[in-house]
This record gives C-alpha cells, structure tokens and sequence, in this order.
C-alpha cells in the first residue's frame, strides 16, 4: 500500500486532532532548571549495570513479543499476542450469575476549548476550556447498558475526577457535589449531608489529605472515613489549604455512615499515635498529609474495613501499632510507638459496622521501599491485602483474613506483584507482577485467597498496566488490560468482552477505589 | 600559565551547549511522547526524565551527530518504562488536560476513539505512526528513530495507517 500525498495530510490531520495538548505553563523552563541542577551537582557513579539491565530487558521483550507473534508459544487464537495469551490454556471464562443487573462504569475526560483556541502552543488568554466526563456503562455480561455525560458542577467545572464513589452493584454513584446518579446518569437523590465534605475532599490531592468514601453493601448510603478534625469541622481542610498550610494535622481516624435519607451515624474514632521525639529526630514531627481510605462497609457480615496511610512534616517518621476506638467517638492515647525511616504510615482497622468496636488493627513496623501504602479488602470485609517492606527493593504483597488477623500464606507470586481486585466474597484474588526470567513479562495470577494458592497464572510479553473491577455478589473479576475488556472467573477461565464505540480507558472499581485512566 | 578550569565550571558550559542544543527539540518530544502515552502529564514528566538521562549519557552520543534523532529514541525508551511502572496504577491521577479542540461533544467523542485505536496499536506501529504524522518527520528522520531503513520506516507506516482505517471506520470521515 503507498501512501498519496492526501493522505499524508489527513493523518496528519487527525493525529493532531486527537492529540493536541496544551503545555503546562512554565514547563520547558522547569526542563531545563532540572537540567542546570543536574550539571552542577556532584557527579555519581556511572549507572552501567543498570543500563546493561534495561537494554537485557528490552531485548528480551522484544524477542518474546517476536516469538509470540510468529506462533512459537503456544496455539493462539487471536492475532493480538494479549488475548491469546489470556484466553489460551483455560476455558472460557463462565457467564456471572444476573452479570445483566449489575454494572461496571468506564470513564474518560474531555476538556472542550472553544475554536480559535489553539492548546498545542498554550492556550492564550479568554480560553476557557470546559470540562465534560463521558460514562460508558456496561453490564457483567459485556453488554452496553448506558452512555451519558455526567452533569457538569458549576462548582467544580475542572474536576475530572468528579464520581466519587460507585455502588457495589454499579446502580449508583456518589458525584463530587453531593448527588447521586443512577447507571443512566439521571439524578436520584442529593446527600446534603455529604456536601461540605466533599468541597475538602475536592482540594488538590496530596496537598490536604484526602477522605475515603466507599458505598454500603445494600446500596443505601456511602461510608466516609477521613480525619476526624475534618469530619467534625468540615471546612477545616479547605481553611488550611487556604492559610497556606501544609494540611491538617490529623488528630485521629472517624468512619462515618451516610445514609441516602441523610441521617449520619460515627461509626467509630480512633485515635492515631502521636509523634515522639528521639534522640534522632527533634522536635518530634507532626502529623502532616493524611490519606484516608473506606474499603468496605458491609452489613450482612457487620464488618467495616478502614485505613489511613500519613506523611510526617519530618523527614522521619513514627507510627505505633496501638490505637483503640469507642462507638461514640472518644479516642483514648495511644501506648507505643515505632521509629520509621520513611515519611509513610499506614494503620488499617476491621471494625464492626453497627457497633464501631475494633475487631483488629495492623500498622507497619517498618518503611515500603517505594511507591506508597495502599489497601483492598473484600466486598463482605472478611480479606484485607496490603504491601509490607520487603528489603528486596518491592514490597510485599500480604494477605490478612479479618477479623481474626491471620495472615494468609502467599507463594509463587512474581517480584513487585500488586492487587488488582479482590472477589467480593473474598474467595478470589487478581494480582499483577512483572517477571525478567525468559523475557520481560507482566504476570498475572488469579489466586485461591483461602489458601493463597496460585489458580491460574498468565504471562504476558511486555509490561502492561491493568486495572480490575470484582463482581459485586461473586468471585469473578473483569479485567482492563492493554485496550482489551476480559471476563475473568474463579476457575481462570477468560474470555473477551467485544465492545464497540467504548473508549477502554479506565474501570471504576465499584469498591469505591475510584480509578481514572489517562485520557 | 593557562587557566583551569574546574569540573563544575566544565560542566556548567557544557551545559549551557547542551541546553541550547536540546531546546528545541523538547516540544517535539513532548508531542513523541505525549503519542505515545497518551497523557499530557504522564509525558511532560517522561521528557523531562529523558531530558536528565539524555545529559547524564552525553558521552555515548556519537560526536557530530544530530541531537535529536538521539534524544527522541531516549524519550521513546523512558515512555515504555513509564508504561510499566508499578504504581502507576494505583496512584494515576486523572488527567485533566484531555483536549479537544472545537466545543462539539461530538468531537469529544470522536477525538476518544482515535486515542483508543491508538492505544489498541502495537507500540512499534504507533511510535512509527506518531513520528510521521504527529511529529511530521520526513522518512529518513523517521527511520533514525525507529533505527531501520526509510524503506521499512514507510512499511511500517503504511501497515499503521491501514490498521487505524480499519479500527476507525467511518469514524475516519467525521473530521476532514
């Protein structure tokens, strides 16, 4: 095929189109400070191993990718090196039981400028650009149910990140400003409650902490766990962010239960360790971003699961393992506490939803080596997963059953293996992981959570990201991974959702995780 | 006795040069890598890195030659090991820069679908397709990226091109 020369230019056209960007202001001078900085300061060691590394590595995909696509691995039966993988050597995946009357939500964002507005050079001044979020959403069978834009906020005309949380079932969503909308995007009802909060839980994120609001199990309202300053005096994060203040120094952890009729119940308080000083590190350091999470909030099993990862003003950090709560909201002190050398500390609690007593709390006893802590529990809060230091420069996947605090023994898992979803029963667990033996490879492992033993695992030439929603009432996972939609069952079995006209971006977890994709 | 100059100064005057030379060619490896993310912040980040790695691996550049066909294959090779990284996933923030740019949702919707198509290309064939038609490369610049003959710069961007005329259909003809 030769290309004319029209055609060169309705590519071109289109390719611009489609990706044209506004630069961030100020963004090459920032290159090229950056730049300066790096010129002027001391020379380090040559990175020579490291590079051999990443070139071994690219070569191996590379070779691994070749193989694949001539037919080495395996009898595929797509062209497409990620789907054979996936579908090959398992059955296809088995169809979830009343998969048509729940949903999984697919966002994507658009900013829309006016013509004349030219963003690839940075918009000039009068360009306002206008926000709008597309929402695709399918059923559990890959059916198409509804697409909508969601109503625009005057409020919030930049947000994108505009749904807060999503139900269990995909029925409902929480927006930013207090509505909740149904799977077709019509307004159902306003928690007013919700809305002073959520103006905090709109600031910019990582610079005032941020608040977890997951939806009870029976859909009838939202869980909100955040710090309890913010929670008492809900504009109290906005006036810190407007004082110019770092954040909040958060002087405990309160859950809250928000009902659609709008009544409110504290769950619980608890209290959060104070800093100490050490001899290392004076004065002690206080409490500064905090970032709180609701995983699940469950009224069949009564349990709620909670956390709240921190970041000190101080280069160091303590935590201690010692909180307590009371239903009503009292904190008692904290009795330990434990010197970590990282600026991260995460506390996770099993509480019980009716009562707010602690069934079991877990704090790190040491520092993640990277990224930042996070948690996932199950639908019916009986499983909680998390990372732990490894020294092995990845942390280390770990699995707890709740309330019992049992830990679950996990082998076979690959280096730097990461949650991808957690069955709703909290019989299946999706993790994904990279893997440099035989050729660079994501893995993805499909795991027995009861015994931690591997069901199935998959490996993929490459390195992929991928994102998972757990079905709400089973075990089964629909996974989005490099543009494709898979259903993924408790056996392993994985076929492809063929959808048409739905940009494969991003899936919003319905566990309240909400996950944006790019673009 | 002739002045000596410190290692510092060195390094600063070089980089002065260095800066110089690689101004204007950071636009352009924005919009590679914005191609090839997807993702206004995602690649200003990438550049900015390949920016850094590009000055710490000056040395391996060969004396004479054109910095940017060098630096954009940097910026290619930072932009996979972002696609990788661990965290991202967890921690991805949403992008609030997605840009159309007329005000007709149906462009919007449209300008989607293009990026999907693009995403559901296979790297290789989207790098090809993005340093000709986003970059507008001519072939021989194109083929010092891919590191291939302009010949097989061109198949490639043919076979590209074939396959999002494929997976886009009509929605080829909306715009002009």
């Amino acid at each position: 095929m030769t290309l004319e020369p029209s055609d060169d230019a309705r590519w071109s056209s289109i390719l611009h189109a489609a990706l044209d960007t506004p630069v961030s202001a100020g963004w090459d001078l920032r290159v090229r400070q950056r730049l300066r900085e790096r010129a002027t300061r001391p020379h380090r060691a040559p990175r020579t191993l490291l590079s051999v590394t990443v070139s071994v590595v690219l070569v191996g995909a590379l070779v691994a990718g070749f193989a694949i696509t001539r037919g080495t691995a395996g009898t595929p039966r797509s062209s497409d090196p990620v789907v054979s993988a996936l579908e090959s050597g398992a059955g296809p995946a088995a169809p979830v039981a009343g998969g048509t009357a729940s949903y999984v939500w697919l966002t994507s964002a658009s900013l829309l400028y006016p013509r004349g507005c030219a963003p690839a050079g940075g918009s000039p001044p009068g360009c306002q650009a206008t926000q709008t979020v597309r929402v695709d959403v399918i059923d559990w069978s890959g059916a198409l149910r509804h697409q909508f834009v969601l109503p625009r906020d005057p409020a919030y005309p930049s947000s994108a990140d505009a749904i807060v949380a999503v139900s269990p079932d995909g029925t409902r969503a929480l927006l930013r400003d207090g509505r909740v909308i149904d799977d077709a995007g019509h307004v159902v009802t306003e928690i007013t409650a919700m809305s002073p909060l959520l103006e905090d839980f709109a600031a910019p994120a990582g610079e005032i902490g941020d608040l977890g609001v997951t939806w009870l199990s029976d859909d009838s309202g939202v869980c909100v766990a955040g710090p309890s300053s913010w929670i008492r005096d809900p504009g109290a994060a906005s006036k810190a962010l407007q004082s110019g203040s770092s954040g909040g120094s958060p002087d405990g952890l309160t859950l809250e239960e928000v009902l659609l009729r709008g009544t409110v119940r504290t769950v619980a308080s608890l209290a959060l360790p104070a800093p100490v000083a050490t001899a290392d590190l004076a004065p002690p350091p206080t409490w500064g971003v905090a970032e709180a999470t609701a995983v699940a909030c469950d009224q069949t099993s009564d349990s709620a699961s909670i956390a709240i990862a921190w970041q000190l003003s101080s280069d160091e950090a303590s935590a201690g393992p010692s909180a307590s709560s009371t239903a009503s909201g009292a904190a008692s002190s904290p009795t330990s506490h434990a010197l970590l050398g990282s600026v991260i500390g995460p506390l996770s609690w099993a509480l019980r939803l009716s009562t707010g007593a602690v069934l079991y709390e877990r704090s790190w006893r040491g520092s993640p080596p990277d990224g930042t802590a996070w948690f996932y529990a199950s639908g019916d809060g009986s499983l909680l997963a998390d990372y732990r230091p490894s020294g092995s420069g990845c942390a280390r996947l770990a699995l707890v059953r709740l309330p019992s605090g049992s830990p679950i023994p996990v082998s076979g898992l690959p280096l730097c293996a990461g949650v991808l979803g957690i069955g709703s029963d909290s019989s299946r667990l999706l993790t994904i992981g990279s893997s440099t033996g035989g050729g660079t490879a994501t893995v993805l492992d499909l795991l027995d959570a009861s015994s931690g033993r591997i069901v199935r695992q998959v490996r993929l030439p490459g390195y992929f990201q991928a994102q998972a929603a757990a079905a709400p009432y089973g075990t089964e996972f629909i996974l989005l991974i490099d543009g494709h939609l898979f259903l993924v069952d408790s056996a392993g079995g994985i076929s492809e959702l063929a959808l048409a006209g739905v940009p494969l971006f991003a899936v919003n977890r319905p566990s309240g995780f909400f996950l944006v994709g790019p673009g | 006795m002739a002045s000596r100059r410190l290692p510092g100064e060195l390094d600063r005057a070089e980089a002065d040069a260095f800066e110089a030379e690689l101004s204007p060619v950071l636009l352009p490896a924005r919009r590679l890598a914005m191609g090839l993310l997807l993702d206004a912040t995602q690649a200003e980040d990438a550049v900015q890195e390949a920016a850094l790695r590009a000055w710490d691996r000056r040395r391996n550049r060969r004396p004479g030659s054109d910095l940017a066909p060098w630096f954009l294959g940097i910026v290619v090779n930072r932009c996979r090991e972002g696609r990788r990284s661990r965290w991202a996933r967890v921690l991805r923030l949403p992008d609030l820069r997605v840009t159309a740019i007329a005000a007709a949702p149906a462009d919007a919707d449209w300008r989607i679908d293009v990026r999907r198509v693009l995403r559901s290309l296979p790297s290789r064939a989207r790098l090809a397709l993005v340093l000709r038609y986003y970059l507008d490369l001519p072939y021989p610049e194109v083929a010092a990226v891919l590191g291939c003959s302009e010949n097989a710069a061109r198949v490639r961007v043919s076979r590209a091109t074939a396959a999002m005329r494929v997976a886009l259909g009509d929605a080829i003809e909306v715009r002009p």
